[in-house]
């Protein structure tokens, strides 16, 4: 199958998704996610790729060395993981208050099933190539290094809980933001390869956990 | 008779729009809107995973690799027991 034809359905099913958040949640708060989302994807792409030894280069489709379809697909994936989260806890997002670690955690396990057979079939067909060696070589299941199927659940836990806190004005918002942020540097979400970065994510996680609210006050 | 009660033995937008209004369209009918539009992820996860499985079986020849399909389908029937319940 043509690059092309994928990155063009990924295109379509993304304003499809687009549509449907301008329809259910407004203009505000569909700007804020597939901005933050496109952004994040981006600058993600780009330093993995810009490395000495990146864990995948871009495949048949590339422009600057970064897979187009990987770019649009982080977004897509995000807010089909957000919509399985809600609908399966019922949950409104604009409801005074909100669950908010039910709602990521539940997200980030839907990430995983999302993710898993589109990786399956991009990397057999060349839309990007895995590279072995790592800091956590836990092998390969069906052609993907297994350690990656983690790394989707914390990158989409993680996005879901930077949406939600900006989109309910909480005052930790900034501080995740630049915990996502400062989370691309060291791989520490997809392909950990240094102990700083292990570290680091540890120590998020750990804060998240006891920082965080139960429940989400909307502003 | 308030719109609550008139909604639910009617219950259909369109006939509240003859006694009530445009206003009381734009109330009554949102609601159903919504559900109607949810449509599209449903739709969208409907096609991914007829062309994850299609891919795997015609175009990689490896019908094994359907496993990985199929938590995803899981998922899809879980949400919409949930939504009948």
């Amino acid at each position: 199958m043509s690059p092309a034809l994928a990155l063009g359905l990924v295109g379509l099913l993304l304003a499809g998704q687009t549509a449907h958040s301008m329809q259910q949640r407004g203009r505000r708060s569909t700007l804020l996610f597939f901005g933050l989302a496109l952004v994040y994807a981006l600058l993600r792409e780009l330093w993995i790729t810009s490395r000495e030894r990146p864990f995948y280069v871009a495949g048949s489709l590339s422009v600057a060395n970064v897979a187009p379809i990987i770019v649009l697909g982080w977004p897509l994936h995000f807010y089909l993981a957000l919509w399985f989260a809600r609908r399966l806890l019922k949950v409104d997002l604009g409801r005074e208050r909100l669950r908010i670690l039910p709602l990521a955690l539940l997200a980030a396990a839907s990430m995983l099933v999302l993710a898993l057979p589109g990786e399956v079939i991009g990397s057999h067909l060349g839309w990007w190539i895995w590279q072995p060696g790592n800091l956590l070589d836990l092998g390969w299941y069906h052609g993907l290094p297994l350690n990656v199927l983690g790394g989707w659940m914390l990158t989409g836990g993680m996005f879901v809980l930077a949406f939600l806190l900006f989109e309910h004005r909480h005052p930790l918002r900034w501080v995740n933001l630049v915990a996502l942020a400062g989370s691309i540097p060291f791989h520490t979400l997809a392909h950990p390869d240094s102990w700083i970065g292990l570290g680091l994510l540890a120590a998020y996680i750990t804060a998240a956990a006891w920082s965080l609210p139960r429940s989400l006050a909307k502003v | 008779m308030d719109l609550a009660s008139l909604s639910s033995r009617v219950g259909d937008g369109t006939a509240i729009l003859c006694t009530h209004g445009p206003l009381t369209i734009e109330t009554l009918s949102r609601p159903n809107q919504k559900a109607g539009w949810d449509g599209i992820p449903r739709a969208t996860l409907l096609f991914l995973i007829v062309f994850y499985s299609t891919v795997m079986v015609a175009l990689l020849r490896r019908p094994e690799y359907l496993v990985d399909v199929l938590p995803l389908a899981l998922l899809l029937a879980l949400v919409e027991w949930r939504r009948r319940a």
